[in-house]
């Protein structure tokens, strides 16, 4: 590997480590208020750990989309003005959002395990899919949002309330985000690695022509 | 020192000069250290490279010579070569001027040479 | 000695021709001034040369060797340009330290003590969000990542554009000392002209998407002259000359003139001055110039 692939990998791979810090800040800060919230409420114990095991996954999908949206008009950009070739940042996110993943995955299953709720490691790793997809999305947008500007932005965010609320509603209802049922969950997965390898393929179309901001 | 540099000339000319006046007026001695390229660049805000054909202009005239590792000295005898230069240059560079501004305003050569004897009392 | 080179450049954004078949080349070992007014292609040329942005047609290489995507070619040159305080999504929060941090991660020469050295120069908090920075800092970060990158071609965009005249002159001081040093290649885009004109070896001007001159200053400057007079003593005397920015005052007249070599003399009845970078560029770029037959 190239001098400045080493550099480029080693960088991201710190950018991903950052991020799994901010996973565990989420995690921590969200136990943290669940449990304040539900004292005093019967099966509070089991309430706040459905909490943290589904909505915390959910933000590993969030977060990733979020950040890889970030990237192409902000931190990419500025990894482009200073010498990196296209395909170090291609390759580069890759890694980024992969380490992410892997150490946010790796928290969620330590935490699950020690809990002893095995149950929830199905929801873990099924997240953990939706949250690589949602990061090739992110990048297309982020993307987007670099060559048509704000507006692109500004839709992303009324479409993301509408679909916390949805989610909030459904909590309300008690049902956990995702209902990993034994049959669903394979085709939910199947799809979601096709639609990532074909996305990627996209991602990697429009970065090879990338422009600094 | 010239504290600034004027527009009329090319810079590296005008610091040519400016060394050559120093030696003229003593504050270089022969055998005495001239500034460096990069001292003399950063003095007057210039490319180095300029400082340093200023430099080497006198160093062909053999009014400063190089000493390995140290810098650029004072030749001996650069006093006067300076002068001869200078002298035979006077006319072109300075008589010439006054002469066309004295026909500009009329003044004939009576009047000038009568200030020119006078400048000489003072 | 190594050229970067762009060859028959143009670039177009839809009907849009920002640069019209540009060709420059830069020999390494020099300091060059890049000058053209707002919107005359300046960042467009040095981002395509940089393989920052991609050329609509034209060659851009480095001693021969493609810069695009090209890691050799790319670890030789640094392109310091202006920091957005302001990304799409809102100010740009990211710290100097974090900014500094990733120009260390990707330059393959950075030099951390000499950033350092400068950051306590300019007296800069790295704590400090971009958004947050004043003009002055936010220039000071472009010339300290330009300068501590030790990249053998050095480019900084309007570097002065923040700075007041204490700071400007220690900028200049800055680039002479460590071009002395090094002499590395530095390739600085100015308005501010006439302060910086002595530091450029070579000088390139560009107008419109289009180079009119890339020449050694110093030969450039020694065959335009300024020559005023009457009127028609001035129209006889520079007749066959390229003549820039005629103006009138009475039967007063004021030319600037641009000849294939230093002229000896004009005439008698008019007067001949040289012209000073900046006038001379003023001169060119203001549109009311002829061009003579």
């Amino acid at each position: 590997m190239s001098e400045l692939s080493k550099r480029a990998a080693k960088y991201y791979f710190i950018q991903g480590i950052k991020l799994v810090m901010v996973s565990l800040l989420v995690l921590i800060f969200g136990g943290v208020m669940w449990t304040f919230f539900s004292m005093g409420e019967a099966n509070a114990f089991e309430h706040v750990l459905n909490m943290i095991f589904s909505f915390g996954t959910l933000f590993m999908i969030m977060l990733n989309f979020l950040y890889s949206m970030y990237s192409p008009a902000w931190y990419d950009s500025l990894v482009l003005s200073m010498g990196a070739r296209r395909k170090d940042v291609f390759f580069g996110e890759l890694l980024k959002q992969i380490t992410f993943i892997i150490g946010t995955v790796l928290i969620y299953i330590i935490l699950a395990v020690s809990l002893h709720r095995p149950e929830h490691i199905i929801t873990i790793l099924t997240c953990s899919i939706i949250s690589l997809l949602m990061g090739a999305v992110g990048l297309i947008v982020g993307h987007k949002i670099k060559k048509y500007g704000r507006v692109v932005y500004i839709i992303f965010v009324f479409v993301n309330a509408a679909l916390f609320a949805t989610i909030g509603i459904r909590q309300a209802d008690g049902k956990t985000l995702i209902d990993a049922h034994a049959d669903s969950r394979y085709v939910i997965v199947s799809a979601a690695l096709l639609l990532f390898a074909i996305l990627e393929f996209v991602v990697y179309r429009i970065n090879k022509k990338a422009m600094v901001v | 020192m010239l504290d600034n540099l004027g527009e009329d000339k090319s810079i590296y000319l005008q610091i040519s000069e400016m060394i050559e006046d120093e030696i003229l007026r003593g504050i270089l001695n022969e055998e005495e250290q001239v500034p460096s390229t990069t001292e003399l660049s950063k003095f007057y805000k210039i490319n180095p490279a300029t400082a340093a054909k200023g430099i080497n202009i006198l160093v062909d005239k053999e009014v400063l010579y190089k000493k390995r590792g140290i810098g650029m000295f004072v030749q001996t005898g650069a006093k006067g070569k300076i002068i001869e230069e200078r002298k035979k240059n006077f006319y072109e560079t300075f008589v010439k001027k006054i002469i066309t501004e004295a026909k500009l305003i009329g003044i004939d050569k009576q009047e000038l040479k009568k200030m020119i004897d006078q400048s000489n009392e003072e | 000695m190594s050229i970067l080179s762009g060859k028959n450049i143009v670039k177009s954004y839809g009907k849009e021709n920002v640069l019209k078949n540009v060709s420059v080349e830069i020999e390494t070992g020099k300091i060059y001034g890049l000058i053209g007014r707002n919107g005359a292609g300046k960042t467009t040329l040095l981002s395509i040369l940089t393989a920052q942005n991609p050329a609509t047609q034209g060659e851009i290489t480095l001693d021969g060797k493609p810069v695009w995507e090209n890691e050799e070619s790319l670890s030789h040159i640094c392109y310091s340009r202006e920091i957005s305080q302001v990304t799409m999504f809102g100010p740009n929060t990211l710290k100097v330290k974090d900014y500094l941090g990733t120009a260390k991660a990707f330059y393959r020469n950075w030099d951390e003590a000499y950033a350092k050295e400068l950051v306590k120069l300019f007296n800069i908090d790295t704590k400090k969000k971009i958004s947050k920075l004043s003009k002055g800092m936010l220039s000071a970060v472009t010339i300290i990542v330009a300068l501590a990158s030790k990249a053998d071609i050095t480019i900084l965009d309007e570097p002065v554009a923040g700075l007041d005249v204490v700071a400007r002159e220690q900028f200049y001081k800055l680039i002479i000392e460590e071009y002395s040093e090094t002499g590395r290649t530095f390739i600085i885009s100015t308005h501010i002209i006439e302060e910086a004109a002595s530091l450029f070896e070579r000088v390139i001007i560009i107008d419109n998407g289009e180079i009119m001159f890339q020449e050694n200053t110093e030969d450039f400057l020694a065959r335009a002259y300024r020559v005023s007079g009457e009127a028609d003593a001035v129209d006889k005397a520079t007749e066959g000359f390229k003549i820039y920015h005629p103006e009138s005052l009475g039967r007063n007249k004021v030319v600037t003139v641009l000849a294939d070599a230093p002229v000896e003399k004009f005439a008698e009845n008019v007067q001949v001055e040289p012209v000073s970078l900046q006038n001379l560029f003023y001169a060119m770029c203001v549109n009311d110039g002829r061009e003579a037959v």
